[in-house]
């Protein structure tokens, strides 16, 4: 049977591996890797899955645990139950209500050269004249 | 059979408008293995004129904020004005347009818009929406609810107040300060150091650059994001 065009490598959910990952094609993880994972297709990240290391992939969609840093060349998908500790570079990111992202962001879809981000000042924060507020 | 006297009531019909207060059908539910005759009179029954009808509308409920005191209560329907429940305050809704320069104190539980000719000099504009198209030089901006910028808008953080803060799309906003809001819907273009204590949105033209904490972020589909981020969603009760 020839199914170059659609091969998915499966890591199930009862799996657990240590070690990197080398994938050139699709890939999804439902299980726990220690590790870094260099995927050239596309990688989907299960709910059940569990990840401690670098992801290095064309494009992923996260919907469980990752603690490293996520570097796509297109696109990264975060779903709602994703839980991602870690930088994430992208061209193009797609976040849903619910994610837990503690980490830098780099995602610029129009490519232009990175802006600073503001100075930190000591300043207080701003409060409302309506009492209700924060 | 006798005509029926005006406020008389019939034993049935209390019964029938008992049931329906209830919620329970007025007629007894057909079983599966009734007739097609009677699942004939009953599609009949669906296709009469209001019969798609299912409730009755109710009116909308506004969020006011009163304007003298801050207490927070809820209206139907759109009046020109109330009064405040709590200090008693007669509260206008009317809606303003700043073309000119200006320099009074404004008041007011509607919208204020300040035009693209606009230029608020000084005094306190206080309003339940505000949106900025044109300068703010002086004063301040008092929105209880959102406050909007607009592409074209001059406006400092100094005379920014509000719990929302919507940046339009096409809009440039930089806030340099450590800025605390409720709500935040980004389409355009804003930097600043940020604490959303609800959610923020960031849309398909939008962009974020800076520092940001929070509990809710969605990112559609083209939408920047550089910077720190610390979104925790707080747990479930």
């Amino acid at each position: 049977m020839d199914n170059n065009a659609t091969a998915q490598s499966i890591i199930d959910a009862q799996v657990e591996i240590t070690g990197t990952i080398k994938s050139a094609g699709s890939i999804k993880i439902d299980g726990k890797l220690k590790g870094d994972l260099q995927c050239d297709g596309d990688a989907t990240i299960g709910k059940s899955a569990v990840i401690t290391g670098n992801l290095t992939v064309n494009s992923v969609a996260v919907a469980g645990s990752v603690t490293g840093n996520i570097t796509a060349k297109d696109r990264i998908q975060m779903q709602a139950s994703a839980r991602v500790m870690g930088d994430i570079k992208s061209k193009r990111l797609h976040v849903e209500d619910g994610v837990t992202f503690v980490g830098k962001s780099e995602v610029n879809p129009s490519g232009g050269p990175a802006s600073s981000a503001p100075r930190a000042e000591a300043d207080e924060p701003r409060g409302g004249m309506f009492g209700g507020k924060k | 059979m006798p005509p029926r006297k005006v406020g008389e009531v019939d034993g049935f019909t209390a019964l029938k408008a008992a049931q329906r207060a209830a919620g329970k059908p007025v007629h007894p539910p057909v079983s599966p293995a009734a007739s097609p005759a009677v699942k004939k009179e009953a599609g009949e029954d669906s296709k009469k004129i209001g019969s798609h009808i299912g409730k009755t509308t109710m009116p909308t409920r506004h969020e006011v904020v009163c304007y003298e005191c801050g207490f927070f209560f809820q209206i139907t329907g759109r009046p020109k004005s109330t009064f405040c429940p709590k200090c008693k305050a007669n509260l206008t809704f009317a809606e303003h347009t700043i073309e000119t320069e200006w320099s009074e104190p404004l008041k007011t539980a509607g919208v204020i818009t300040i035009a693209s000719a606009g230029v608020v000099k000084a005094g306190e504009i206080i309003a339940t929406d505000i949106v900025v198209e044109g300068r703010v030089e002086g004063g301040v901006l008092n929105a209880s609810r959102f406050l909007e910028v607009r592409p074209g808008a001059v406006i400092s953080e100094q005379s920014m107040k509000s719990r929302d803060l919507r940046i339009a799309a096409g809009a440039e906003l930089e806030l340099k300060a450590a800025a605390d809001y409720r709500n935040v819907e980004i389409t355009g273009s804003l930097k600043a150091r940020l604490k959303a204590s609800g959610w923020v949105k960031i849309g398909p033209s939008g962009s974020f650059t800076g520092e940001l904490t929070g509990q809710h972020l969605a990112v559609e589909e083209g939408g920047g994001l550089r910077g720190r981020l610390s979104i925790q969603p707080a747990p479930p009760h």
